[in-house]
């Protein structure tokens, strides 16, 4: 799937992945690789500001823990992020029935 | 020996976050996505130097990592603006004012006061206008951190001009009455030196009240920038504690 396809829903797709558990960035990046089958193979710098971003807006919050001997910063989701998600992805839902109306094939 | 290119990575990522409060986070994080990266390359089935080399790559380029932490863009806006607003008023009084020994223009203070008034009100909508827009906490620090420093050098230009203007003012009116001629009906043309020492005088309080302004602003900064370094620091204290 092309990148340009994939940002403007980036957020959306970070707060369902995280709607189940939490997790740090790595990790973020596999499960929406794994979700997707490998279509949402991002480069892995982007997610980063994304992540940020949605932690500044309130969506997430996010705590340090150690990993090892590394330090590991793990994102979930806060209820203003669910409230969003849910929001989102009636809009989605509403945006993929339009588009799936226009593009069908004529009977 | 070869080097480490992950190591190489974090040491340039660290020389590009140089200065932000949240360096210590974003270091850390980049770390253990490239490690864990590494690790799960490993066993895939790529040797060490080849998947250190192919982490580094798939995370993306140190610039764009660095800038994702947000900041220095948002603060440069900021301070452009300001910058461009301070340049202006100084292009504005130049004009004004064609030559010393002219005789001041009264509107001249007031033209300055509000353009002073109005790049310090524009920058502080500009700054608010950024810190909307983004939601990094390091973005909004630096932003504020912006906003301090732009409205205290145009606070400093200012005043440094207004003091100009007032001395330069009492010289031509002293000037004026000591030839019995009202002040608005001549080009006042003072040549004596004690007249341009005295003009000096005002010009070095004009400077050392910028300097004042602008010290004032420094410390303001300093101390804004220390107390965000703390709070991360304690968010992340924090988290440890919990565990």
């Amino acid at each position: 799937m092309r990148s340009e396809s994939l940002k403007g829903h980036l957020d959306m797709l970070i707060l369902a992945v995280l709607r189940d558990s939490p997790a740090h960035g790595y990790s973020v990046i596999q499960r929406l690789a794994e979700a997707s089958d490998g279509a949402f193979d991002l480069a892995e710098g982007t997610v980063y500001p994304a992540l940020y971003r949605l932690e500044g807006a309130g969506l997430l919050a996010s705590s340090e823990t150690v990993a090892g001997a590394r330090r590991r910063r793990v994102y979930r989701l806060t209820a203003a992020g669910e409230e969003a998600l849910t929001e989102r992805v009636a809009e989605w839902r509403s945006f993929a029935r339009s588009v799936g109306r226009m593009i069908a094939a004529p009977a | 020996m070869t080097r480490d290119p992950i190591a190489d990575y974090l040491a340039d990522l660290d020389r590009r976050l140089r200065g932000r409060p949240n360096r210590e986070r974003l270091l850390a994080e980049a770390e253990d996505h490239l490690r864990e990266s590494e690790a799960a390359l490993c066993a895939s089935g790529l040797g060490a130097d080849d998947a250190a080399r192919a982490a580094v790559v798939r995370l993306g380029s140190v610039r764009d990592v660095a800038r994702a932490g947000g900041g220095r863009s948002a603060a440069g806006i900021v301070l452009a603006i300001g910058a461009a607003g301070a340049v202006g008023l100084m292009a504005a009084a130049a004009a004004k004012d064609p030559g010393y020994q002219d005789a001041p223009r009264p509107a001249l203070p007031l033209h300055l006061f509000f353009g002073g008034l109005g790049v310090a009100v524009l920058t502080l909508c500009v700054a608010w206008t950024v810190w909307a827009a983004s939601s990094a906490r390091a973005t909004r620090g630096a932003v504020v951190r912006g906003a301090m420093l732009t409205t205290g050098m145009t606070a400093a230009i200012a005043l440094g001009e207004l003091a100009i203007h007032l001395g330069k003012q009492r010289l031509y009116t002293m000037y004026c009455v000591r030839n019995g001629e009202p002040p608005h009906q001549l080009v006042c043309n003072p040549h004596g030196t004690r007249d341009f020492a005295t003009a000096e005088l005002h010009a070095l309080v004009c400077v050392g009240a910028a300097l004042v302004v602008l010290a004032v602003t420094a410390y303001a900064m300093h101390r804004h920038a220390r107390a965000e370094a703390a709070r991360l620091g304690a968010d992340g204290a924090a988290a440890t504690a919990q565990r």
